[in-house]
């Protein structure tokens, strides 16, 4: 500021200072209470996991010792805010009939679909040839891991498989 | 733009401040992009705008406007990250938005209050601008763009009032677009381009939508940046001086932070105040669009009002011409006028007061307005009041949801009929449907009331669905039945169409339903396959695709028939018990008339060919699943059966097959007849006395014996002895021992009364 000018015009400046300050504040307030909000709501559910929930196979007397068997299941699943019908094949193994292993059919490589070749006895994925046990161990090729195993239970005769919470 | 030097070099201080308190690389970046863009600078010198003195308070609100237009940006691009401009998921994803998305209904609240709230804003701007006498030389064109921003804002409301996509925003576009069909020689076509087809529908929609976040923010943005171009150029009036007077009045202000501070505290407010009405009414998402709904009532929004209640005023005498002039020619000219305004208004004078017609004009105008907006708001159809009784009943009605059924005016489920629509109010009626849903349609698929409903809840009910009319509206928390259905479940045919769905995959309707839902309709209706020959088909289908079964009913939905039920072998024996004690488990499958089939009088299909009676027997073996052994007696008694007509069945009985015996006799009648081998009368004494019966009934002797039976016996003799016997039989009779004779007779008792004591010699008989 300049020296020797009138003292109102001091007061002046400094009352604009004052409300330039202010203005600052305001506009970072009213950024902020409009910002915040926004942010939330483009972050929206992203990072929200689906509710585990338990969906029935079918009967346990259907799984052969050493055979395993596909199910193939549809269920509702909720796709933003569609309601959609998704469908998974899994497989289901036991060896001794009381023990089950539930077997995503999915590759752990690139994600094709893996079959079971009953004279091979053996998983096969038709995309880059990887094999896997019919415990889902890794075999041959070029996947990673074995297939993912399902979290499931038996209740009275049935088997069920566990969907979402993941 | 012209400027004081003094407020420059005032300001100056400050700036340089400001710039030398800031680090160096900040500085030197700034300095860097002034020299490349001068952006810097133009930003500098627009905030050092030199105010007139006196501009303060009143001129906020065009930054207000600015502000709610940067909000309503800001909001909307966010909605449309979520929103899907389509009729299969528009309603959806504003639904999903308002009930998924964290705080989406808050965005979506502020997008909505602030719509409205930058009409209001607008409105006030464009009052001040004109009482302040703003609009005249040389800022007549910031004027007319003003108007245009203002039109363009409208247009962004309605375009923007259809993207939810619910029953108010698809009814208020159909009677919104059909007002530019008022238009003659060109009405219809003018209607159609703006819907996009002949009907407001899915390219309604896309078209709405394109209008809605593309064409009108551009050109509303356009228009902003030369409208504030405008004002900065020629700067904001000095307040109540006459045109070409303001050059002596002193620019004492500086945007910056002056105006700035306040502009700040108006957006703050608006902001707060747009927040404080998006909690306390959210944005409001009324059930699905459903074009084929007749009961609803569409209502404009506040802001079209009077233009709504204008319609009203011309008479029917005038048809469309009355329509064209309320809804384009009256708005036409109010248009016109505003555009014009600057250019028609050529009294130097700023001041209200010393431009009396101007201000008059405008304030009946604005007098105007705003009675008919008052008066639109009242015109609409009054709400039922409720008595006490029907209020209970209301209560009833949501309890029992009635309502996911039966909407009324639109709001509520669209399986049942609209009750607000057509409906008898007759309360014996409604008592009537309500307790028999099928008395006036055997195929309804409602369920009667629960039977424990209290008498006064069940006549509070009544009281309430004879009560409502056209006028009444659903309760607002209750409009959206089951916001999170499938889309599926939205289609309009789904309620037909559910069925096939089933058949594709009757695995999914268990994913969220139980059995026991179907049950609600399916009970009263029964599905389609159910209705001819399921209850032989049944037993195949529920085998071969038992989940088709399970879909509708639970695991042990069958042993409410079969294990009591079960029709086996001996269930023709069984089956009057349990007909008897529980004659609804037989009608779950069977009519009424079933019985009779075997009890009415009314015979097998192979009992009824022309001969049965003559062949019957052939069959004989099958008859006991219908008959006991006593039914054939009731014929057999008298007449035989053909093999028992043989003269000599008697003899050939014993070789017949004991299983068929028991067709028409019981185990009894042999022994009837049998002692052991013989006949029950041929016992020990019956030698002596079976002449006595002989005599009597001799046909009852030939039912086994011939005639020569009696000569194994009775040698030569024929029996009974002939009338001259007593002289003839000294020929033929013989006292030697082993004589016939002692078969029957004892020479003591019967001979000795003639022949003494003593037989005759055999020789002395013989002479």
């Amino acid at each position: 500021m300049p020296t020797g000018e009138p003292e109102e015009v001091g007061a002046l400046i400094t009352r604009r200072r004052l409300l330039s300050y202010l203005s600052g504040l305001l506009s970072a307030i009213i950024a902020a209470a409009l910002a915040v909000p926004l942010a939330r709501f483009y972050v929206g559910n992203a990072f929200q996991l689906k509710p585990a929930r338990w969906l029935k196979l079918g009967p346990v007397d259907g799984v052969k010792p050493g055979v395993p068997k596909l199910f193939r299941i549809s269920f509702a699943d909720q796709d933003g805010w569609r309601e959609t019908i998704a469908r998974q094949d899994v497989y289901a193994v036991t060896v001794d009939g009381s023990d089950f292993l539930v077997l995503s059919n999915v590759c752990t490589h690139l994600g094709c679909p893996v079959h079971w070749d009953d004279s091979a006895r053996r998983f096969i994925c038709p995309c880059h040839g990887g094999v896997f046990a019919v415990d889902g161990k890794v075999l041959k090729g070029p996947p990673p891991k074995p297939l993912t195993r399902l979290t499931h239970k038996v209740e009275g005769n049935t088997l069920y498989v566990q969907a979402g919470g993941s | 733009m012209s400027r004081d030097p003094s407020l420059r070099s005032q300001d100056g201080g400050p700036q340089q401040a400001r710039t030398g308190s800031a680090p160096d690389v900040f500085r030197r970046a700034l300095g860097w992009i002034d020299e490349q863009t001068e952006l810097v600078t133009f930003f500098r010198e627009f905030m050092e705008e030199p105010l007139f003195k006196g501009v303060g308070w009143p001129h906020v609100f065009g930054s207000a406007a600015l502000f709610l237009f940067i909000s309503q940006a800001c909001t909307g691009i966010l909605l449309a990250v979520y929103y899907v401009p389509s009729p299969d998921g528009a309603y959806q994803s504003v639904s999903y938005i308002n009930s998924h998305v964290p705080v989406g209904g808050l965005i979506r609240s502020l997008h909505h209050w602030g719509a409205s709230a930058m009409l209001v804003v607008i409105v006030i701007h464009m009052l001040q601008v004109f009482f302040w006498g703003a609009y005249k030389r040389p800022r007549q064109i910031i004027w007319v763009i003003g108007v245009l921003l203002l039109l363009v804002t409208l247009g962004l409301s309605f375009t923007g009032y259809l993207l939810p996509w619910d029953q108010k925003a698809y009814w208020a576009t159909v009677v919104g677009t059909r007002i530019a069909g008022s238009l003659p020689v060109l009405g219809h076509d003018i209607t159609t381009l703006v819907r996009g087809e002949q009907n407001v529908g899915a390219l309604t929609l896309t078209r709405f939508f394109g209008l809605h976040i593309l064409i009108f923010p551009g050109m509303l943005a356009g228009l902003i940046l030369f409208h504030i171009s405008q004002v900065r150029r020629k700067g904001i009036t000095a307040p109540w001086r006459r045109v070409g007077e303001e050059d002596a009045v002193p620019k004492t202000g500086i945007f910056y932070p002056d105006q700035v501070f306040r502009d700040a505290v108006i957006s703050l407010v608006v902001l707060g105040a747009l927040f404080g009405i998006a909690l306390w009414r959210p944005a409001p998402l009324e059930t699905m669009a459903n074009p084929a709904s007749t009961g609803y009532t569409p209502r404009p929004e506040w802001y079209f009002l009077p233009n709504f209640q204008l319609l009203r005023y011309f008479p029917a005498s005038w048809g469309q011409w009355g329509e064209f002039t309320g809804a384009i020619v009256v708005p036409a000219v109010v248009v016109l006028t505003m555009l014009l305004l600057p250019y028609l208004d050529s009294n130097p004078e700023r001041r209200p007061r010393r431009r009396p017609f101007v201000t008059t004009a405008a304030i009946a105008g604005l007098v105007g307005l705003a009675y008919l907006g008052a008066a639109g708001a009242r015109s609409g159809p009054r709400p039922v009041t409720l008595s006490l009784k029907e209020q209970r009943g209301e209560k009833v009605f949501l309890d029992l949801r009635c309502q996911s059924c039966h909407g009324i005016n639109g709001g509520g489920g669209m399986e049942g009929v609209d009750l607000a629509q057509g409906v008898p109010r007759d309360p014996d009626l409604v008592t009537k449907k309500l307790r028999t849903p099928t008395y006036n349609n055997a195929r309804s698929v409602m369920p009667p009331v629960p039977s424990i409903l209290s008498q006064s809840d069940f006549s509070n009910l009544v009281a309430f669905v004879s009560a409502i009319d056209n006028r009444f509206r659903m309760p607002s928390e209750v409009t959206a039945v089951a916001p999170n259905k499938p889309a599926s479940h939205y289609e309009g045919n789904w309620f037909a169409n559910h069925k096939y769905e089933v058949r594709k995959d009757p695995t999914i309707c268990g994913q969220c339903h139980k059995p026991t839902f179907c049950q609600s309709c399916h009970r009263s209706r029964l599905p389609d396959s159910h209705l001819n020959g399921w209850l032989k088909a049944h037993a195949g289908a529920s085998r071969d695709r038992p989940e088709y079964c399970l879909v509708c009913h639970d695991q042990g939905f069958c042993n409410t028939c079969h294990s009591r039920l079960q029709h086996g072998s001996d269930w023709i024996h069984r089956h009057a018990s349990l007909a008897t004690a529980d004659r609804s488990a037989c009608l779950q499958c069977h009519r009424e008339d079933y019985c009779t089939t075997c009890h009415g009088g009314a015979t097998p299909v192979t009992h009824k060919e022309t001969d049965w009676l003559h062949h019957h027997d052939k069959t004989a073996k099958d008859c006991n699943v219908c008959h006991t052994a006593g039914f054939c007696v009731t014929c057999h008694e008298g007449a035989r059966p053909r093999s028992h007509a043989s003269k000599d069945w008697v003899h050939l009985h014993q070789s017949a097959p004991s299983t068929e015996c028991v067709v028409c006799h019981s185990e009894s009648f042999c022994s009837d007849c049998h002692h052991g081998a013989k006949p029950k009368s041929h016992d020990a004494t019956w030698v002596s006395r079976h002449g006595q019966v002989a005599k009597t009934n001799t046909t009852q002797c030939q039912t086994c014996h011939t005639g020569r039976f009696c000569l194994g016996c009775h040698g030569g003799v024929a029996m009974p002895h002939a009338k001259d016997w007593i002289i003839s039989h000294k020929d033929k009779a013989s006292f030697a021992n082993g004589s016939p004779c002692y078969r029957c007779h004892d020479y003591r008792k019967y001979c000795s009364q003639c022949h003494g004591d003593t037989p005759p010699t055999a020789a002395g008989t013989d002479s």
